[in-house]
């Protein structure tokens, strides 16, 4: 059986503004779950709150989806994986929804590695609430109406990485295709991976003055890697993962290269995109870490105690 | 015969193991008992007070008056027999040195016991524990034999050296007792305990919190996520070290989150992807889980948080106990919504209504609290062996293909929910706590809204058949008494003391049944007896009230309720009245 690429794309359009690079974000998604032929029904769609949040709306309406509340995606993500420990999770939250409200639970669920494709869908700004500053915009930033951030910036991606994340990437909206592969990668790891996509606000963070204008990304973008994914012509594994390194020098294996690659961005002004880090040897999930077996939990049937459990239970408690 | 053992300890010195003990040593000898543990917010040495009523009527409330006195914390012995009357019993170490005017008191040398036992000063400490339950249990009329029984079963399965020197330190405190004079005179009265050696049916101590974990294993509950606060902490360890005990239970997960937010968060994603999943907390959490609690309810997911209640608002006192969060848990979140609360009064209450509470908020698709306090949760209590009656509902799932699916349907009584992986795919919706149609699309459409609302207010009421059923007993009395809950616990006393048989009815979940307002009709007072400031569920009553006459009494001083306490209110208002 074959999945159309009508089966991944939704029928609700979308209600973002025209231009919206969230827009990229979801045809990125559609176009990596449909060449994987990855079957929507396994897939589980889950947000926070915002502009980010209501890319799920927007595609592959057969699976199931959770659109939650301002922040608590990740601990959301957090009790469905504890629930269906083999669903396969896709996350989308913004920079307001992961670095500010739910900063805590962004870091906790990655130290825990809950399985997850987490997609910052990052613009700076709070849109729909009309244009103020997120954390993850940058000191000197200004707003439409002139007015400064004088606060330093949260970067997600550092923060990931030293919380131990094992999959960290970048991404651009306006370069569908990298985004695309870069979801593949993601989709073949088995913990928590954090693609942070600069994604433009065309109402309130596009103009000049603003680090996470459309234009200003497009000059500064620099691809760290070209990633192949190569499935197995049997279909019986997974299929294979080829990051093919652009930069000289630079290891996407090796976290001291990643954090390096991070900091050094405050002087070169470089938006590096693409695979940052990729742990060769990823470590246990939280499933795994508790040493539970992935089978579903689900089960109308075999529920409680038998006779002989509880009243050996009961006898501890008799005098 | 009514007798309060009080035992002042400072904390961490191992106090607490055996004051449990005493308990069950005087129940194995058939002394009917009950205990309450008055501890401090502290890791170790401040002040700790164990009580223990014997009582022939089984009243197992909390008693003002102190008969026999344990004085074993030097900096509060003093003050502690300011209180105490001088008819009390008073025993004591003997190396403290201090002198007291009371009638009887014993003292104890407790060094010179001690030093036999152990070469370590620490473990002597921890043993002096046990001489002064040894003492106790003799005086208090126990057999040897017995006891030390109940010795075994605690310290046999630890070590056969543990179970020898903690024998050892007992029989120095039950022996040394012959050597003395000065025990006779106060059990030469007629209160004696001996003579309430009596057959009942409590043949088990077990605290609330246990109790509750019980229930919410044998329901099913396969996902908890949680934060640690007191009073609350013991149920979701109990749970986990029950869990991995049993074979049953073995798939259970237990997660410590980072806070109660995203406890309760991940509670709705367990619940919502099918897991029985549940959290456990206490009023500083409650507050914090109010927004997910709001998005359960609107979004129709199961979850069930068991709020052990402690002293609010904010920290207030967090190791005593009150039903202050009633109206929280009532109507958490903002907006309009209105959570069915359940109000277990005992520790089969509490095992039954963890097991409901699973089985509710599936059937309901809602967001179910259980409120129990610290009283209930955290002390002993003396109960006939649990009984199993409760059978799992998962309420109304769908799983095969269906066309036009349509997940929050106006028209049915109870909600039907599609699960994700699990069912057909032509059943998937995508879930919001915005606005939404009968298929969960996105809708800010007015008649959508408020026919949305309404339906969720209906969904509570007219299904309070499937809550547990209120318990009353009508009686050719001129007022009445209604509670819920631990204060439960002393309306027995209270009956007994007014001297004569009144109608009572116990609350037993939120919303209000009718039958309350049909039972208060009847009578020209009905007095609301609960441990909060405002009276919570008085204005809950009063809210949905025509003309039936509620009035309010309260405790709220952090401390268990007495019976005395609410008879003197009952009878002061009265006498105003006549």
């Amino acid at each position: 059986m074959s999945f159309s690429k009508l089966d991944y794309k939704g029928k609700n359009p979308s209600t973002l503004c025209k231009g919206c690079g969230h827009d990229g974000i979801t045809a990125s998604i559609v176009n990596a779950y449909h060449e994987l032929q990855i079957p929507p029904q396994d897939i589980i769609k889950l947000s926070g709150i915002g502009c980010s949040s209501k890319i799920p709306n927007y595609f592959m309406d057969s699976s199931f989806g959770f659109n939650s509340i301002h922040g608590r995606m990740a601990s959301l993500a957090t009790g469905v994986h504890l629930s269906q420990p083999k669903a396969k999770l896709l996350g989308i939250s913004g920079d307001g929804d992961t670095a500010s409200i739910g900063l805590s639970g962004f870091l906790h669920m990655i130290r825990r590695n809950v399985p997850i494709i987490y997609i910052i869908a990052d613009n700076g700004v709070y849109g729909l609430t009309k244009g103020q500053f997120s954390a993850t915009s940058k000191s000197g930033d200004t707003l439409k109406s002139k007015q400064e951030q004088v606060f330093e910036e949260i970067n997600s991606l550092l923060l990931a990485l030293n919380t131990g994340c094992d999959f960290v990437a970048r991404a651009f909206s306006g370069d569908q295709v990298q985004l695309k592969s870069i979801i593949q990668a993601a989709s073949l790891h088995s913990g928590s991976a954090v693609i942070n996509v600069i994604s433009p606000c065309v109402a309130y963070g596009n103009h000049e003055g603003y680090s996470k204008n459309y234009s200003l990304n497009q000059e500064i973008k620099y691809d760290l890697n070209e990633i192949d994914i190569i499935p197995d012509p049997k279909e019986a594994l997974l299929p294979k993962l080829n990051i093919k390194n652009l930069k000289p020098d630079y290891n996407h294996h090796s976290i001291e290269s990643a954090l390096k690659l991070l900091q050094s961005e405050q002087t070169t002004k470089a938006l590096h995109t693409g695979i940052i880090y990729l742990n060769k040897n990823p470590k246990e999930n939280l499933n795994q870490r508790l040493n539970k077996s992935a089978e579903n939990k689900f089960d109308l049937e075999n529920f409680g105690l038998s006779d002989e459990e509880f009243s050996s239970f009961l006898n501890n408690y008799k005098i | 015969m009514d007798f309060r053992i009080n035992i002042a300890t400072p904390n961490g010195t191992g106090s607490y193991t055996a004051n449990r003990l005493l308990t069950k040593i005087l129940l194995k000898n058939g002394i009917f008992c009950s205990s309450k543990n008055l501890f401090p917010s502290n890791i170790a040495g401040l002040p700790t007070w164990f009580n223990i009523r014997i009582n022939k009527e089984k009243f197992t409330g909390f008693k003002k008056e102190t008969n026999i006195y344990i004085g074993f914390n030097k900096k509060t012995y003093l003050s502690d027999l300011e209180d105490i009357g001088s008819d009390a019993l008073v025993i004591t170490n003997k190396d403290f040195k201090l002198s007291t005017s009371n009638k009887e008191t014993i003292e104890i040398p407790i060094r010179e016991l001690t030093k036999p036992l152990s070469e370590s000063p620490s473990l002597r400490k921890l043993l002096s524990n046990l001489v002064y339950v040894g003492y106790c249990a003799k005086v208090l009329g126990c057999n040897k034999e017995k006891s030390i029984e109940v010795l075994k079963k605690d310290f046999l399965k630890k070590s056969e050296e543990l179970f020898k020197l903690n024998t050892d330190a007992f029989l120095k405190g039950f022996d040394y007792q012959n050597e003395t004079e000065s025990e006779a005179t106060f059990f030469k009265q007629e209160k004696a305990p001996q003579t309430l050696t009596t057959d009942f049916d409590e043949t088990h101590l077990i605290d609330g919190n246990t109790a509750s974990a019980l229930g919410f294993l044998d329901g099913g509950a396969s996902v908890v996520t949680w934060y640690p606060i007191t009073p609350s902490s013991s149920l979701v360890e109990n749970f986990e070290k029950i869990g991995r005990t049993l074979k049953s239970s073995k798939g259970i997960t237990v997660l410590q989150c980072e806070d109660e937010i995203s406890s309760a968060v991940a509670v709705l994603g367990a619940g919502w992807s099918g897991a029985r999943a549940f959290t456990a907390t206490s009023g500083p959490g409650l507050s914090l889980m109010q927004e997910s609690i709001g998005l359960g309810y609107f979004s129709e997911v199961p979850m069930v948080i068991a709020d052990v209640q402690r002293a609010g608002p904010s920290t207030g006192l967090p190791t005593r106990t009150a039903q202050g969060d009633l109206l929280t848990a009532h109507y958490s979140s903002h907006g309009d919504t209105l959570h069915p609360v359940l109000l277990p009064s005992s520790v089969q209450e509490l095992y039954d209504d963890s097991f409901q509470s699973l089985n509710l908020a599936e059937s309901l698709q809602t967001p179910i609290i259980l409120l129990s306090d610290l009283d209930l949760g955290m002390n002993d209590w003396s109960t006939k062996a649990l009984q199993r009656s409760n059978k799992v509902n998962r309420g109304q799932v769908v799983t095969s293909k269906q066309d036009d699916f349509k997940r929050y349907k106006l028209n049915k009584n109870l909600p039907e929910r599609s699960l994700p992986r699990i069912s057909d795919p032509s059943l998937s919706y995508f879930t919001r706590g915005s606005g939404h149609d009968e298929k969960g699309r996105y809708s800010e459409n007015p008649e959508v809204y408020e026919s949305k609302l309404t339906k969720l207010k209906n969904k509570v009421i007219k299904n309070k058949n499937l809550f547990p059923k209120d318990i009353l007993k009508e009686e050719n009395s001129e007022f009445s008494l209604i509670f819920y809950g631990s204060t439960t616990q002393i309306i027995k006393e209270v009956n007994a003391l007014l001297g004569e048989s009144i109608s009572t009815y116990q609350i037993r979940s939120l919303p209000c049944d009718q039958k309350v307002y049909d039972f208060a009709k009847k009578y020209k007072f009905n007095f609301v007896l609960e441990q909060n400031r405002d009276g919570q569920m008085h204005k809950i009553l009063k809210a949905n009230s025509l003309n039936e006459n509620f009035v309010s009494l309260t405790q709220f001083n952090g401390l268990p309720s007495t019976a005395e306490h609410f008879v003197f209110q009952i009878k002061t208002y009265l006498e105003k009245d006549s």
